[in-house]
């Protein structure tokens, strides 16, 4: 339960916080929610991936469905990318990575504080 | 179980610890790494988050909705009405206003290209690319496109109105600048990884010296004293001088003109038009023996049409007046297609982003349009130094003081590179030691109208608001660099054209500036221009053919650097057909008719008769019945350009000596070479030992094109068509493939009305019918700059069919809601 509620409060504070904020917002979020919120360390890193991975996966989703693809299928020649759905899912992968590392890194100063 | 802590030179350390920093220093690196650029690659993090990434330039296609604003600088409301094509029209109740709005629509659309087109004028490129933009750079000032900005905006600036207008356009563009966040930025500062920079009026004084550096580099100095310094005089008259059976001048034959030279001009017909008694001979003259010290052109001129009808000659009874400038083909599009409302302006036609007004268009009274006139306007003159400190030259027996302008040029890393540029009375030298080693024997310096203070706008200014020829004339007496043919047709049935520029006494060879009778004592009064109205004929026009004949008062340089073969197809067309309509001058635009290979081919073939192999009898056969139209779905075309692109390289091989630049006589003097002249040393290859002629080089280009295309497409039958082969391409301007079209399909080529080449082309097509008040343009682009829109190329298909869109061209803002897309409300409070 845990683990889903903290998912769901990252999730939520990187989406507002991200419209405002560059997109490292994402890693204090994380920071801080690993150090108070979070049970065991791998549960931590769990949480901040999914969150970001979820939320940047849903709303880069969102946009290129609008766009019809468009500038999608143009990026992912520039990376040498296969097709539009690897792009969403390598932004995610960025995006969460970030976000669980942040979160591990929070929980793990919770051990020595 | 792992131990909870262990020893390390007698100190405790626990695991928890270890764990920490080492998660930290991983997640801290990460952070780091991607918020910065990689090599080439953007800030990963950065680039990719759909919130401030690339993600945030894909637009939304499925809605489109009406947006008010309130921009408290306006004196007025304004009203930007956006149709299907997301073509701006702009209704504001006064001029400042319509400017203004100009700026903040032109920006939101196509900012980064103003942007990119105008640091790469002033020679700022390096710093969004790095180092390997500095010899581009130090190019760009040292041939003083900055300088003549400089004084370009300093010469604005005394015209309150022109200051007006550039204020508010300037104004408008860095309002909306301003309104951006980094996640609204173009894709390319995202990609390139740096921001927007404040819009000054010095840019869009840039952005003419952009063009001017495009259009007006047609003279050959240093190339033409190599080719006389190794072939002579009489060899230089003989390839490089225009053919006297040309006849298709820009102003018909034997027009009268009713006024003299002016002094300073001494009439001679085929030299240097410069009295040259003072000017050291092309015997003892100083050269630059490297390409590298001579500035690149293209072979042949970049070219345009523009023609105009009158009355007489169309069904309508109303002129109707046509343009396509030919430049290469870029996206973003070098045009945006604007319409203009205010209540002294009702203007509609291509306009140049990051500059007001519309340069090539209409509005309902006149039309006009541009072609590139080509005349030369740079001399090179050869300095002599007092010494290596090279702080006195002389001029007339006396030493002056060269002037040292140091160019600051910012690096990528924000290191700063310092250029000094030696200004004489003539203008800068460009190559020296410093600068592309230059082994020549004495520096040059480069004289150009580009450097002189002008106020092209102004031009465009008073043209968009004319009202009939005295309004057209009026305007175009501002006009000065780069020299254009002006074509003009008004509502109440007149037609004219004229050669607008500034037109100094220039000479074709590298001149010496020991002597200050050698610079330039006489500009062509503007009024003296080339220019005619209301010809006999029924028809003016221009293809960037040599202007006028001997009847004019002052002497042309005969040089041959104009194109006149698409010249000799339109006033063919132009003169055989009467009751022309929109669909004769459409036919025209996309018009395939090959006049070189009409002029060369049925010598080509023959000379090459009997000589080749029963394999190869079947191309030249294919080739005796083509009916020279480069259409796209023909074969011969890629048939008769292979061959005469290997007949041209093997008779110019001569201009091919690396170590003296010189330049090879265009297509229109090779083909009358080739038909006139059966003898000349030049049929000779310098790579064999023996003596090559006419027939055998002819044959010889013939085994080698035959051969290429066997070696490429394994056999004659699999040849592809025209357009396949040329595989037109509309290059990003960042040369990045996913962001181009690439392999349009079209016909036409070099030298033919349709002139669409691998990556030249039409940039713009218009139609404007009196008759019916209507307008018709297409160009291959789209009207926004983003790569993520639909809108970024969506008008690249119908451009290559030859196909229009109609104008939406109305002073009455309800006429053009009812084709809205959506609709900009901005407030003035």
């Amino acid at each position: 339960m845990q683990l889903i509620r903290n998912i769901i409060i990252i999730a939520l504070l990187s989406f507002l916080l991200q419209l405002v904020f560059p997109w490292w917002i994402i890693c204090l979020i994380g920071f801080i929610v690993g150090y108070f919120g979070a049970d065991k360390p791998w549960q931590a890193f769990v949480a901040g991936f999914c969150a970001v991975f979820l939320v940047w996966f849903g709303y880069a989703f969102y946009i290129d469905h609008n766009n019809n693809h468009l500038l999608s299928s143009k990026i992912i020649q520039l990376f040498h990318l296969p097709n539009a759905v690897s792009i969403i899912i390598v932004s995610a992968l960025v995006g969460g990575l970030s976000c669980g590392l942040a979160t591990l890194t929070g929980r793990l100063l919770k051990n020595i504080a | 179980m792992l131990a909870k802590e262990f020893y390390f030179q007698n100190k405790v350390i626990k695991v928890k610890h270890i764990s920490f920093f080492l998660s930290l220093i991983v997640t801290a690196t990460l952070v780091y790494i991607l918020n910065h650029p990689l090599g080439p690659a953007p800030a990963l993090g950065k680039f990719l988050s759909p919130f401030e990434g690339f993600w945030q330039n894909a637009e939304n296609e499925k809605k489109f909705n009406d947006e008010t604003f309130s921009f408290p600088e306006l004196k007025d409301k304004v009203s930007v009405v956006f149709d299907e094509r997301l073509v701006p029209h702009i209704f504001a109740q006064n001029n400042e206003d319509l400017f203004y709005m100009q700026g903040y629509i032109t920006a939101k659309y196509r900012l980064w290209q103003m942007d990119i087109q105008t640091q790469n004028a002033a020679g700022r490129v390096s710093e969004v690319v790095g180092e390997k933009a500095l010899d581009n750079d130090r190019l760009q000032r040292r041939i003083g496109l900055q300088y003549g900005a400089e004084k370009a905006e300093e010469f604005i600036n005394q015209d309150p109105e022109s200051k007006a207008i550039l204020t508010a356009y300037c104004n408008g563009v860095n309002a909306y600048i301003k309104s951006l966040s980094p996640k609204d930025y173009p894709i390319e500062y995202k990609l390139l990884g740096y921001a927007p920079e404040e819009w000054k009026p010095i840019k869009v004084a840039l952005l003419l010296k952009n063009m001017a550096n495009m259009l007006s580099v047609y003279e050959f100095d240093i190339e033409n004293t190599n080719f006389i310094q190794k072939y002579g005089e009489k060899e230089f008259q003989h390839l490089y001088t225009e053919v006297d059976d040309f006849k298709d001048f820009i102003i018909p034959e034997k027009t009268p003109f009713d006024f003299k030279a002016e002094e300073g001009f001494a009439r001679t017909t085929d030299k240097p038009i410069r009295d040259k008694s003072e000017v050291i001979t092309a015997k003892d003259q100083p050269v630059y023996e490297s390409y590298n010290n001579v500035l690149k052109k293209p072979d042949e001129i970049t070219g345009s049409n523009n023609w105009a009808v009158s009355g007489a000659k169309t069904k309508s009874g109303k002129p109707l007046l046509c343009n396509d400038p030919h430049l290469e083909l870029n996206l973003p599009s070098i045009w945006y297609e604007m319409h203009l409302v205010s209540p002294t302006i009702n203007v509609y036609g291509a306009t140049l982003p990051g500059a007001p007004c519309v340069i090539s268009g209409f509005n309902d009274s006149i039309a006009w349009g541009v072609t590139n006139a080509g005349r030369d306007v740079r001399d090179w003159f050869a300095i002599k130094f007092k010494d290596d400190k090279q702080e006195e030259y002389m001029v007339d027996g006396k030493w002056e003081k060269t002037i040292k302008r140091i160019e600051h040029i910012y690096l990528k890393n924000s290191k700063e590179f310092l250029d000094t540029v030696l200004y004489t009375r003539y203008g800068p030298i460009v190559f020296d030691k410093t600068f592309r080693n230059a082994k020549g024997k004495q520096l040059l310096a480069l004289k150009w109208t580009a450097h002189q203070p002008s106020n092209e706008f102004k031009t465009f200014y008073l043209m968009n608001q004319g009202k009939n020829y005295d309004d057209y004339r009026n305007a175009l007496k501002n006009y000065t660099c780069p020299s254009q043919n002006f074509v003009f047709a008004s509502r109440s049935n007149d037609i004219a054209i004229v050669e607008q520029g500034k037109h100094p006494n220039v000479s074709s060879e590298i001149t010496d500036g020991t002597n200050s009778k050698n610079d330039w004592t006489a500009y062509i009064p503007s009024e003296h221009n080339p220019s005619v109205k209301n010809p006999e004929r029924g028809f003016v026009s221009s293809a960037n053919q040599f202007p006028v004949d001997a009847t004019y008062p002052y002497p042309i340089s005969k040089v041959g650097v104009y194109e006149n073969f698409r010249s000799i197809r339109i006033n063919r067309m132009l003169s055989d057909t009467n009751k022309m309509d929109v669909t004769t001058m459409q036919k025209m635009h996309s018009d395939n008719y090959n006049i070189f290979a009409e002029m060369i081919l049925p010598t080509l073939l023959e000379l090459e008769k009997g000589k080749e192999t029963a394999e190869q009898t079947q191309l030249l056969e294919f080739l005796t019945g083509w009916n020279y139209r480069n259409d796209a779905d023909k074969k011969e075309p890629v048939v008769f350009e292979e061959w005469a692109n290997a007949f041209n390289d093997m008779l110019w091989d001569e201009m091919l000596d690396p170590n003296l630049p010189m330049k090879r006589p265009n297509s229109y003097l090779t083909a009358n070479f080739l038909k006139t002249d059966s003898t000349s040393i030049f049929y000779d290859n310098l790579q064999t030992g023996e003596r090559e002629t006419r027939e055998m080089i002819v044959s010889i280009a013939f085994q080698k094109a035959a051969a290429k295309l066997k070696e490429k497409y394994g056999s004659f039958d699999k040849i592809p068509d025209w357009g396949t082969y040329k595989a037109t391409t509309v290059m990003h301007l960042a040369k990045l493939d996913p962001l181009s079209k690439l392999n349009v399909y079209c016909g036409g080529n070099r030298g033919i009305i349709n002139a669409t080449s691998d990556r030249h082309g039409p940039s713009w097509r218009m139609i404007v019918d009196f008759g019916a008040m209507k307008g018709y343009c297409v160009y291959p682009g789209g009207e926004s700059g983003n790569p993520g829109s639909k809108f970024y190329d969506n008008l690249v298909e119908k451009w290559s069919k030859g196909e229009y869109f109609e104008a939406n061209f109305s002073a009455d803002i309800e006429t053009v809601k009812k084709k809205a897309l959506f609709t900009n409300q901005f407030n003035n409070k």
